[in-house]
């Protein structure tokens, strides 16, 4: 926001500046200057003049600004000044401007005016905005000090004195410093609020210096933690005013949560389950159990600390725990829940198996207690995720014996026959088991089974439950994923289709066939279901890569800006970064200091972090280049953007899809569905930074030649010739370096492209060095343009041969997109290389006819032609295989899918779902396109 | 198996089970980090034993403008539930009904008279919800919601604004038996 000018300024310069009318802003400015002699105006001149488009004054605030820096300009003190400044220098200033100027010069401000607190204040949030932790934490020492009766000043300058000492900010030896002085400070309010006597008045004023809010505490046991020893850290347990079990008591458990959760990491077993028993049993002031602590992590953390330091005697004693938990009165069902569950995880976790002591059946009490769960939770929709695990834990006769023998029991016991939710389970846990390793039954016949009941759930005559319906068309879907063919891939697609019809809004529905309508490249149809979910805003980052990840190499037509849906897709996406991270860093971080919150002070910038350096952040990019030039609009200028240069070089890019709302049905041990159903691995670092490298080649090379009326060729000068040079050998430096890390996070498609860039890259270097003896290098040229030819085989053998007619072909050919889409980027890549090759060989060639050169081989002129030939021969067959697709109709693909489906026995006459094979068909034929 | 717990910014990550159902809104980055920010205790999570977030509530404390000090509809030192959600499979367990004790508790310590919220009059599970904590009608905002959840032919629909007594609100001062008959329109609820 433009900062007004300061009081006193009179009103013809103040309009002039407020209307933004720069020149004659400027012009009085600088006769005002001539008047007063205030070094005020000559700045206010200097922002005036930058903001009038001319290169000449452009950066003259940045310029500005060094001076003041240099020659201790007179304005430098003056905080008006340095806001018009900070203003003014915003869009032409470089990244590390702030922390190296304007940053500095607010602090020496502050230290020149100690007792203008507003002006403090202001400068401080300027730098937290900015990201400038070293003038930041000067500020609020300046702050400190100079008032020592107002407290939160002290708490401000110890929260930033830490978050420097743990920032990049600081050279390490700094960081040790900042880390003790941090550590003093907070140990010195330690102990002033330990020494203050219980009826001392001063604790409730604002001028006391000792630690009194949970937020203080926490900052306490985040300092300690990280700069304190272990003895310092330990001896916080015992505290009489800090320890995290009188916190507890207080009705605040997050301490408690922290200090075990260091615990844990240290391995001090011993302490962790006397404090977790001594919380668990806390009484409340009424002598009733408090409960406050009975919480899932924490009675996990119970049984995990009694396996380690009770001995034998841990299943007694966790047992005894528990069962007083149970007694408690007026137990809610939600903790009941949660100690229901911490007895069966006590049994698996501290029953040593010889002494899980087989039953005359064949059981044992690690099944037992299973069952005596199941039987008491079947009905609670969470029933089969708390139970997963430990199925995983079961070996295989174990396995078999709960789901042939002991759940039937407990089945014929309570009367669940007809119970939908029970045979839900019942089949679940079949399904789980079915995909373990140690599990020979076939998923054929369970998938048959689970069809067969979900028809009979749907039939009319009985009343209709949802949630049973929506469960059984998503295990048979499952059933149908891991079997994995593209017939059952469109079977379990009509399938959830159809109960999608009849439960609109359910999200697992929804979430699942869009990515099975994604693996069949039914994109159009997935689009939709896409939109459906209302994905938007915060939670973007997070899982926008289930549906925009390699999208473009898929269907880039459905993101194209151009119509108006994909142009509101890209945007959606694009958006959220614009504006999350307008500043450096996110200006809440400012609210903290006023509310003192210093958890969030602490917590908040390590989470914009990773928003900044988040892999979905540079695919957003990645994505959108890559449409915009598939689409055939002008080039996206992937070098100015700052999502290139923030994320190409960055070692380590956050990577996070939130898969949470998909169904966890699979055992630990086999890969989960929405893996299977992803066109190849997730996002990596590795991979984004291949993507944005090959977007980068693209614009270095790129003449904008589709923007109407403007033809201008990149490389049209010597000095263009250069920076082009210089830039593709730091690309291809980047990538080899990428590429050199063996991992499995690429397609076999995407890997061959990558390397495909990487060899062309080294051959336009070797081609533009006009230093090296064509004997040398010529072999080199020959062999790398082999490579190349062999790469582009390599990604025409991918293809889908036109072996099938009808559903086959298309279904084969839909999946295959990717790779199509690819060999596609691939062809291009080679193409624009060669035709280089060809031009720098051109040119090569008219010095060597002038002043004298080496001689070109005929034979490598050749050899780079017929390179372009194949380049171009994998370009058509591409090309090919989507055409291929043309001569459908939704008639005639429904025909093919009806009997393919009949015939291979994915689907019979009476199914449901058979009326949506037509839907089906259309969705496919909706997609396909150039 | 659930775990109560305050937010913290990484569980936006994790929003998927909540949000992900039609009836929770997703805000920008910047509301979520501004609860964080300034009220941290009334922002709370609970998690289930994957981590994924399967409700959550979030609130704050805070009072009118000094400016409306002496209008009949000024609001005093109060907590105010913004957002309560909970995953459709964890519904039923009480989760809710966890989180808004806890945001009472935090309420409680920031000395709040009481703690307010706005639901549609047509969502009478959550009415019904609110009712059995002890909250009641204070008065209905009317047209608050530019649609209305039930009625696609209506252009808006009223909200009812309810209050539960705080430990501070010995006297009961700030709540009413009667607050179905007290109307006011939005312009009056700041």
């Amino acid at each position: 926001m433009k900062p007004s000018l300061k009081d006193g300024v009179d009103v013809q310069l103040q309009t002039a500046f407020a209307n933004g009318n720069w020149p004659l802003a400027a012009r009085l400015a600088e006769s005002r200057l001539r008047m007063t002699k205030d070094p005020y105006y000559e700045i206010v001149q200097v922002c005036a003049q930058c903001q009038v488009d001319e290169p000449s004054t452009k950066f003259a605030a940045v310029a500005a600004v060094s001076r003041l820096l240099r020659d201790k300009h007179p304005a430098a003190g003056d905080f008006n000044a340095l806001n018009l400044l900070e203003w003014a220098s915003k869009s032409t200033a470089s990244p590390t401007f702030f922390e190296e100027s304007i940053g500095p010069l607010r602090a020496q401000a502050v230290k020149g005016r100690p007792k203008d607190k507003h002006a403090a204040s202001q400068s401080l949030e300027s730098c937290l905005t900015h990201w400038d932790l070293r003038s930041a934490q000067q500020i609020a020492a300046v702050l400190d000090r100079s008032y020592p009766d107002e407290r939160r000043y002290l708490f401000w300058n110890i929260a930033l004195t830490y978050l420097l000492s743990t920032s990049d900010q600081a050279e390490q030896q700094q960081k040790r410093l900042y880390g003790t002085l941090a550590l003093k400070q907070i140990q010195k309010a330690a102990q002033v609020a330990e020494q203050v006597k219980p009826d001392d008045r001063s604790v409730s004023s604002g001028s006391y210096r000792g630690i009194r809010t949970a937020e203080e505490k926490w900052l306490l046991y985040q300092i300690v933690e990280t700069h304190g020893s272990e003895a310092e850290y330990e001896a916080l347990a015992y505290s009489q005013k800090f320890g995290p079990l009188n916190q507890l008591r207080q009705g605040d458990k997050t301490l408690f949560a922290k200090y075990t959760q260091k615990l844990a990491a240290d391995g001090n077993w011993a302490r962790i389950y006397s404090l977790c028993e001594d919380a668990l049993l806390m009484k409340t002031e009424n002598g009733t159990l408090g409960l406050l602590a009975c919480d899932h992590d924490t009675l996990e953390l119970l049984v995990t600390a009694a396996g380690h330091a009770c001995g034998s005697d841990a299943r007694k004693k966790v047992g005894e725990i528990l069962s007083t938990l149970l007694s408690a009165p007026g137990l809610s069902s939600i903790h009941r829940r949660n100690i229901l569950l911490a007895r069966v995880n006590a049994t698996f976790t501290l029953l040593p198996k010889h002494e899980a002591t087989p039953t005359s059946d064949g059981s044992n009490k690690y099944l037992l207690d299973l069952c005596g769960y199941i039987r008491d939770q079947w009905n609670n929709p969470s029933c089969f995720e708390d139970i997963s695990r430990f199925l995983d834990l079961l070996d295989h006769d174990s396995l078999r014996l709960l789901v042939h023998e002991l759940l039937p029991k407990v089945q014929d016991e309570k009367e669940l026959h007809k119970a939908g939710q029970w045979r839900v389970l019942l089949l679940k846990v079949e399904y789980l088991a079915s995909t373990t390793r140690r599990w020979e039954n076939g998923l054929g016949k369970l998938r048959s089974r689970i069809i067969d009941f979900y028809e009979e759930a749907n039939a009319s005559s009985s009343p209709r439950n949802p949630t049973v319906s929506t469960d059984l068309a998503l295990l048979a879907a499952f059933c149908d994923i891991r079997l994995g063919t593209s017939e059952h891939l469109l079977h379990a697609t009509l399938l959830l289709e159809h109960q999608l019809s009849l439960d609109t809004s359910q999200t697992q529905l929804c979430l699942m066939l869009m990515q099975l309508h994604l693996a069949l490249g039914s994109v159009k149809r997935a689009r939709e279901l896409w939109d459906g979910l209302a994905v938007k805003r915060s939670t973007i980052d997070v899982l926008a890569p289930l549906f925009y990840d390699r999208l473009s190499t898929v269907a880039p037509k459905m993101l194209s800006p151009i119509d108006d849906m994909g142009w509101k897709l890209m945007d959606t996406f694009v958006h959220h970064y614009e504006q999350s991270l307008k500043t450096p860093m996110h200006r809440r971080l400012v609210d903290t200091l006023y509310s003192e919150a210093y958890s969030s002070m602490i917590e908040i910038p390590c989470f914009v972090r990773k928003l900044r350096w988040s892999t979905t952040r540079a695919i957003s990019l990645v994505e959108e280049s890559r449409v915009g030039r598939l689409n055939g609009l002008a080039q996206h200028d992937v070098f100015s953007d700052c999502r290139f240069n923030e994320l190409v070089d960055t070692a380590s890019l956050h990577s996070k899809i939130d898969y949470g709302a998909f169904p966890a049905w699979d055992s630990q041990e086999a890969i989960p569905i929405h893996v299977l159903l992803r066109y190849g691995p997730s996002p990596s670092a590795r991979r984004v930074q291949c993507g944005l490298i090959t977007e980068a080649f693209h614009d270095l090379w790129s003449d904008n030649s589709t923007t109407p009326g403007y033809k201008v060729p990149r490389l049209s000068t010597q000095g263009d010739c250069a920076f082009a040079a210089e830039t593709l050998g730091q690309l291809s430096n980047t990538l080899d370096k990428l590429l050199l890390a063996q991992q499995d996070d690429l397609t076999p498609a995407e890997a061959t492209c990558y390397e495909l860039l990487s060899g062309v890259c080294l051959l336009i270097e070797l081609c533009s060095n006009d230093q090296q003896a064509p004997g040398v290098i010529d072999p080199v040229i020959s062999q790398l343009l082999d490579a190349v030819v062999a790469g582009l085989a390599g990604l025409g053998a991918c293809l889908p041969k036109a072996q099938d007619e009808g559903i086959e072909h298309v279904a084969a050919t839909m999946r295959s997109m990717h790779t199509i889409g690819m060999c596609r980027e691939a062809a291009s890549i080679v193409q624009i290389a060669m035709k280089l090759l060809n031009d720098l060989r051109g040119q090569e060639k008219e010095q060597a006819n002038v002043f004298g050169g080496r001689n070109q081989s005929k034979a490598l002129s050749a050899k780079i032609e017929s390179v372009q030939q194949s380049a171009g021969t994998a370009a058509t067959e591409a090309q090919d295989c989507i055409a291929s697709l043309g001569g459908y109709t939704v008639d005639h693909l429904q025909s093919h899918m009806d009997a393919w489906l009949l015939r291979t026995g994915c689907m019979d006459e009476k199914s449901s779902y058979k009326g949506q094979v037509r839907a089906v068909a259309r969705h496919l034929l909706a997609s396909v396109g150039p | 198996m659930a775990s109560f717990r305050r937010f913290r910014p990484d569980d936006i990550n994790r929003f998927a089970k909540c949000n992900l159902d039609p009836l929770t809104e997703t805000y920008d980055l910047d509301f979520y980090l501004q609860y964080h920010a300034k009220w941290p205790s009334l922002f709370q999570v609970c998690q289930d034993q994957r981590g994924n977030i399967i409700g959550y509530i979030m609130g704050k404390v805070e009072s009118s403008p000094d400016a409306y000090k002496f209008s009949e509809h000024y609001l005093p030192w109060h907590g105010h539930i913004t957002a309560l959600t909970v995953a459709p499979e964890a519904r039923k367990m009480g989760i809710g009904k966890m989180l808004t004790e806890q945001l009472e508790t935090a309420a409680d310590e920031q000395d709040a008279w009481f703690v307010d919220l706005f639901v549609r009059r047509s969502n009478e599970r959550a009415i019904r919800f609110y009712k059995n904590m002890g909250y009641s009608v204070y008065r209905v905002v009317k047209d608050y919601y530019g649609d209305h959840a039930t009625d696609p032919t209506r252009s808006g629909e009223d909200a009812y604004d309810m209050r539960k007594p705080m430990r501070r609100d010995k006297d009961h001062r700030h709540i009413r038996d009667d607050g179905e008959e007290h109307e006011v329109y939005p312009e009056d609820v700041w």
